[in-house]
């Protein structure tokens, strides 16, 4: 797109809608330096989980427990979902493009649609719903149960026995759902293009995996399909990470924990959306 | 200094903290000698807890100074403070027990994490905590499948599983039916007696202190009011100790 065909007020447009989303971020917490001072211990979060990826070998055994309930217990989900989330793409699309005679095109849009996209997306929200909000809820327990404080007395490192396990389970899984998700899509928009929109299901396959099957440069995956994956590896390290901290900075008996949980699903989806847009201009510029 | 002349393993010095307006702790000294069982008496909101999470270094003073094994715990690094909390067990007012680890689990993690032992010797060492807290049999259940008693000694088993030198104790006796709080005294007084170990004890259940404490402190209005012996500590003189033991009302001011 020209910039110079947008409008003029468009920069003004941006400026009132990010003031507006600060300052009512800034009306729901404790005031600008409570906000800032939670941004930071995310930060701080996430430098203590990487110094401590050496700990992983001695962490194996939660880490496989962590990344059998996230996936297993979300395969379910993020199929129904990853199906629907096709067949809506496909009937969307080829509604337009029938109007150009243009249906044979519906396979590759939506397999580059789905593998960009739709499909990391998705599943980011999904575990971000589904098990990041049940991590800031046990988290948000322990906190004010003082489980948490037990493990500090007892100089156990909680980080490396809490935090790390689950977001390198996440890093792993999000990327792994990522997978069955864009297939799943990719099939369930195969359905809408041969039952309701007269593409032959072999045209519709191979024209969207034909559309996928240009490997990258510097990894041999399509590039389609790697960002996809590059981006809900971002996507599932944030949630863990933002669902993790929530939890921990839980107060006040259930009241705190409900508020954790609601904090942790509510800035995890935040995240998602406005990081989906800087690795989508990073990675297809 | 303690009457054989050995420091003592905790002195606090004229501790203040203050929440907000709130001062909760207003100039408390006390001291508790190895070997001893010290119990801090007084009423709800009185610094009492704060004061042993002073100890632990959860909290840092307003003011005044806090000694454990003769280092001050404020001045302490992080390094430093993980290896004296290693020489200290505390128990938990309501058990803190991790809800997603089995009661075997809970007491080896701590065990677990420090790396020393054998996975055969931690087993010994837990099958060995729970017999002297009379859990046997309970291993295998998770803390949510468990009494409050039996939660509560438990608790005692983690924090003596590592073999500590002084243990703390918050509210030992909170939300346990009187038949309970008496096994759970006993066994308190059991492991002092036993184990050896110096214990701290904060509860405002007379019956607790006169069953495990050597000697008790009242404390009042953020400091300590009364420093007695426990056998004198509840035939009390002080008016303000008498009313709150329930002993004659307390005088009008």
């Amino acid at each position: 797109m020209n910039p110079d065909s947008l409008p003029s007020w468009w920069p003004l447009f941006l400026t009132v809608l990010f003031a507006a989303a600060l300052s009512h971020a800034i009306w729901n917490s404790n005031g600008p330096r409570a906000l800032l001072e939670e941004a930071g211990a995310r930060l701080v979060l996430l430098a203590a989980v990487f110094a401590r990826l050496h700990h992983l070998p001695k962490r194996r055994g939660w880490l496989l427990n962590q990344v059998r309930s996230a996936a297993i217990g979300n395969l379910h989900v993020i199929s129904l979902v990853g199906v629907f989330i096709g067949m809506i793409f496909a009937l969307q699309a080829g509604i337009e493009l029938a109007r150009f005679g243009q249906q044979d095109q519906i396979g590759p849009l939506v397999a580059a649609g789905i593998a960009r996209e739709m499909g990391p997306f998705i599943t980011a929200l999904v575990l971000a719903s589904t098990y990041g909000s049940a991590m800031a809820a046990e988290m948000g327990t322990m906190s004010v149960s003082d489980e948490l404080t037990a493990l500090e007395v007892m100089s156990i490192d909680r980080i490396s026995l809490l935090v790390l396990p689950r977001v390198v389970a996440l890093a792993i899984v999000c990327p792994a759902m990522t997978v069955i998700s864009d297939m799943v899509g990719i099939i369930g928009g195969g359905f809408v293009a041969s039952a309701q929109l007269g593409v032959g299901w072999d045209l519709y396959l191979d024209s969207a995996f034909s559309s996928l099957s240009g490997l990258g440069q510097t990894i041999p995956i399509p590039k389609d399909v790697f960002g996809g994956l590059f981006k809900a590896f971002c996507f599932g390290i944030a949630v863990a990470l933002i669902s993790c901290a929530s939890g921990i900075s839980a107060r006040g008996g259930a009241l705190g924990v409900g508020r954790a949980t609601s904090r942790a699903v509510r800035d995890a989806t935040i995240t998602i959306i406005v990081a989906n847009y800087f690795l989508t201009w990073m990675i297809y510029r | 200094m303690s009457s054989d002349g050995s420091a003592p393993v905790v002195r606090i010095k004229d501790l203040h903290k203050s929440f907000g307006d709130l001062h909760v702790l207003t100039g408390l000294n006390l001291e508790v000698h190895a070997g001893e069982c010290l119990g801090i008496m007084g009423g709800s909101g009185t610094g009492k807890s704060v004061a042993l999470r002073h100890v632990i270094g959860l909290m840092e003073p307003d003011s005044g100074t806090v000694e454990v094994f003769g280092k001050e715990v404020a001045a302490l690094s992080a390094k430093e403070l993980r290896a004296l909390r290693r020489r200290v067990g505390y128990v938990f007012q309501e058990g803190a027990l991790v809800g997603w680890l089995t009661v075997e689990d809970n007491l080896a993690l701590p065990l677990r994490e420090r790396g020393k032992l054998s996975e055969s010797e931690i087993k010994e060492r837990v099958a060995e905590a729970l017999e002297t807290v009379h859990v046997t049999g309970a291993g295998q259940n998770f803390p949510a499948e468990i009494s409050g008693g039996m939660k509560k000694r438990v608790s005692i088993a983690r924090a003596l599983i590592t073999r500590p030198e002084l243990v703390l104790y918050d509210e030992p006796n909170a939300g346990l039916d009187p038949e309970i709080s008496r096994s759970i005294n006993a066994l308190m007084r059991e492991v002092s007696d036993k184990l050896g170990v110096t214990s701290l004890v904060v509860e405002h259940r007379i019956e607790c202190l006169k069953r495990v404490a050597d000697r008790v402190l009242f404390v009042h209005e953020g400091k300590v009011m009364v420093d007695e012996p426990t056998e004198s500590f509840f035939q009390p003189s002080h008016p303000r100790l008498r009313a709150f033991l329930g002993y004659q009302p307390e005088p009008a001011r």
